[in-house]
């Protein structure tokens, strides 16, 4: 743009320095002409000399100049004439001025003058060109200026149409908003802007995956929207749907504005169309949140307290509202403190207990307050809390500071349990617990005396019976001695019932050390225990390998050592005894219901087994299925086992068939 | 001086007598000190109450102390008697019905040398008086207080 500027100025400059070169040299030539007439007299043949001045203006203005010009110089005798020039330059299609010559022929001398009659349209002209090239420049200006708003509008992000108010129809649309309602430049320039809008009485699915049917109420309110554009010229705002390619509703907010002529006259307007699925998106997911988080704040069971920075109580959910017996309005704008201040003494609290709040507890209780300024959070401390109805609620509380993305305080949180039940149940295990240690201790005194007391009067009758017949022996007949020998037996008997008794209440009293146990280790040791006390026995035992188990160590050697013992026992009158210890398989019965996930072990025998209907006695203390003169003991064994079993938290059974060997179970 | 004499600590009339009987089966004749008690044990020991004056040079060789007793009983006589330096390395042996882990650990605590459960069969029972016997009379080499 400047450089055409500058070349015009040029030119200009130029044009104006010719002509002036040209007018002085054609006065030059006239001068000299009037000087040769004065100088001959006018003497004929001199007129000749008219031909300077009319090569000059030939030269200066072109042939026609020079015409002119020789056809007033021709009467030289003439008192005065006028010539006229015109500039018709080769090459310039316009005249650009006309040049005025008088000639004065007085006494003899010649004056001439050049009178510039033009001069003035001339410069009209020459205005008027250069604001033609000025108007040029500017149009083009402007045309870059549309070209680049155009591509502006075409590369907007936003879908813009513009319509035109005669006709009502579609003068320009961009790129975007093509896109948008899936539709080619062609299908709707010139067309009226009803291509894109949802049908009436049709059912839509939108953008944002909701079913809509568009109904007459619809149009209803965007035609009253559609008013305002007509009384203030503008609409701002305003949120319709446009149908996209794939025939759904795309929710659009729309800006619209009338377009004015000079006049001030409506022409037509521009629509700018933004496509607010993404919005609208962003704006349900946020309301959803929304109501999640309100939904979690409403339906949790702990109240849920909130306040503002100086501590009053901005909201208080149902759980709260319940748990405080107050109504919503008359807790908010209190302050917290005003429901949990409490003072030394006797209270009934929610759950029906009465307990007595010493100074030092409640001193515990706000003692921890200054945690919470220090971390900004106290977690699960124990504190109190008055009912409306006076009573007390045991509460656990936890407290948050809120702070905002600056690290302002903007309040806080505070979430509420109710322990008062559950502190009415601690109070009563705590009472349970210690009745139960209480009798615990009474049943190991007991179990004490048991074990002096009772075995020593035994030791009496066995040593005194034995006394009797070793110094009495020749006094006394032979059914006596055999009374005294039965008398000894049984008090043996019975010191053996006292220590398996004794035993079995160790088992439930014993500490348990739980620890990884090697199961298939104890009951190798076992097996060579057995081996070695009864080296005449010969018994193919399987130990599956492996095992291992979270338990007792000590109790589980017990529990072992009980069943593979019976084992042994029940085998010893079998001609090829077998015993094994391993996992269940999936042939075996199963444990209870509720223990179908556990592992199940099993201890099988070949031996003389035992009748199933008695298989409910088996695991009762001094309840025996077989008879003492076939196999001894005194029916603790497995009672001892289902007690080690159950303080393991498994469960032990057995099956069998007489004669069919013994298959003993047990989980941990 | 007598230096060999056996002190029995019994409270029940029948086990004291089945003690001696076992003493008697097995042949053994030394001097049995009888308490009935933790406090006629100490009375003995230290001289003291009904066994004042009692010359102190003579101790037994061995102690069977009962646990279960009436006023004193075996563990509280145990300390005593091991907190006394004229009897402190007196041999003592628990002989009881209880074979609580708890009496066992506790009697060791105080410093037993051997605890022996007593038991119901009268002939098992008189071969552990035997042992312990033989043990402790014989075998076993002790210096002597003064």
């Amino acid at each position: 743009m400047k450089n055409t500027e500058t070349s015009a100025g040029i030119s200009a400059r130029r044009m104006r320095r010719h002509e002036r070169n040209c007018r002085i040299l054609f006065i030059l030539s006239l001068l000299v002409y009037g000087l040769l007439m004065f100088a001959t007299r006018g003497q004929s043949g001199t007129a000749i000399l008219a031909f300077f001045p009319i090569v000059t203006a030939a030269a200066c203005w072109g042939w026609k100049g020079g015409l002119i010009a020789g056809l007033c110089a021709f009467p030289v005798n003439a008192l005065a004439l006028i010539a006229i020039g015109v500039d018709w330059r080769p090459g310039m299609l316009n005249p650009i001025g006309l040049m005025g010559h008088a000639f004065l022929l007085f006494q003899g001398l010649l004056i001439g003058f050049v009178i510039d009659l033009y001069k003035q349209r001339r410069n009209a002209e020459q205005h008027l060109k250069s604001q033609v090239e000025q108007n040029t420049a500017d149009i083009e200006r402007a045309q870059d200026a549309e070209r680049q708003l155009a591509a502006v509008l075409e590369q907007s992000a936003d879908g813009i149409y513009i319509t035109e108010n005669k006709t009502n129809t579609i003068a320009m649309v961009n790129r975007a908003f093509l896109e948008m309602v899936g539709k080619s430049r062609e299908e709707l320039i010139d067309k009226e802007p009803w291509d894109f809008v949802p049908e009436v009485g049709k059912n839509y699915q939108t953008t944002l995956c909701e079913e809509i049917t568009i109904d007459m109420q619809y149009y209803e309110d965007n035609y009253t929207i559609l008013q305002k554009l007509l009384t203030e010229g503008s609409i701002e705002n305003w949120q319709y749907y446009v149908v996209n390619p794939q025939d759904k509703l795309v929710p659009v907010e729309a800006n619209v504005t009338n377009l004015l002529n000079p006049q001030g006259e409506r022409v037509g307007a521009i629509s700018v169309v933004r496509d607010n699925t993404g919005h609208k998106l962003a704006e349900k997911e946020l309301s959803k949140t929304n109501d999640y988080l309100n939904n979690v704040i409403e339906n949790s069971n702990d109240c849920i307290l909130l306040s503002d920075s100086t501590g009053h109580i901005t909201h208080v959910n149902q759980a709260g509202i319940e748990m405080m017996g107050y109504p919503l309005d008359e807790m908010i704008h209190k302050t917290a403190m005003e429901f949990f201040s409490i003072e030394e003494g006797q209270y009934e609290t929610a759950a029906g207990d009465s307990i007595w709040l010493s100074t030092e507890d409640i001193e515990a209780v706000y003692g921890r307050m200054s945690e919470l300024f220090e971390t900004g959070k106290i977690s699960n401390y124990t504190s109190y809390m008055m009912h409306k109805n006076g009573r007390l609620v045991e509460v656990e509380h936890t407290i948050s500071l809120l702070y905002d993305q600056q690290g302002n305080r903007i309040g806080s949180v505070g979430i509420v349990r109710d322990r008062s039940m559950r502190c009415r149940m601690e109070r009563e295990l705590n009472r349970q617990t210690e009745l139960l240690s209480q009798s615990n201790r009474e049943l190991e005194s007991f179990a004490y005396s048991v074990s002096h007391d009772l075995r020593a009067p035994l030791r009496s009758i066995s040593g005194f019976s034995a006394a009797l017949e070793e110094d009495f022996s020749a006094d006394l007949p032979d059914e006596a001695q055999n009374f005294l020998q039965r008398i000894q037996k049984a008090s043996t008997r019975m010191g053996l019932l006292i220590d398996d008794l004794l035993n079995l209440s160790r088992v439930s009293r014993y500490d348990m050390q739980r620890e990884q146990v090697d199961l298939s280790a104890l009951a190798d040791k076992i097996i060579v225990h057995l081996r070695e006390q009864t080296p005449e026995r010969s018994v193919a035992c399987t130990i599956q390998p492996g095992i291992v188990v979270q338990g007792d160590s000590h109790l589980l050697m017990i529990m072992l050592e009980n069943l593979i013992d019976n084992a042994w026992k029940y085998t010893a009158k079998q001609a090829h005894p077998e015993i094994s210890f391993g996992y269940a398989g999936k042939d075996d019965p199963r444990p209870p219901e509720h223990e179908h996930n556990s592992t199940v072990f099993c201890v099988r025998d070949n031996g003389v087994g035992f009748d199933m209907t008695y298989v409910d006695k088996l695991f009762k203390p001094f309840q025996r299925l077989h008879a003492e003169k076939d196999f001894a003991g005194t029916g603790i064994g497995l009672a001892t086992v289902q007690r080690i079993v159950h303080r393991h938290g498994g469960h032990t059974w057995a099956h069998s068939s007489l004669g069919n060997g013994a298959n003993f179970y047990f989980t941990l | 001086m007598q230096k060999n004499s056996i002190m029995v600590v019994e409270d029940n009339e029948d086990d004291l007598e089945l003690t001696l009987r076992a003493f008697a089966k097995n042949n053994i004749l030394n001097e049995i000190v009888i308490a009935r008690d933790g406090v006629e044990a100490l009375d003995y020991l230290f001289g003291t109450g009904v066994h004042e004056g009692r010359d102190l040079r003579v101790m037994p060789e061995v102690i069977l102390l009962d646990l279960n007793m009436p006023r004193m009983g075996g563990i509280e006589t145990l300390k005593k008697i091991r907190a006394d330096k004229r009897t402190k390395i007196l041999p003592v042996v628990v002989l009881t019905s209880s074979d609580e882990e708890q009496d066992m650990t506790e009697s060791y605590e105080c410093g037993v040398n051997s605890y022996i459960r007593k038991p119901v069969d009268f002939n098992q029972f008189v071969d552990s008086v035997r042992q312990l016997s033989l043990y402790w009379m014989v075998l076993n080499q002790h210096p002597h207080t003064s």
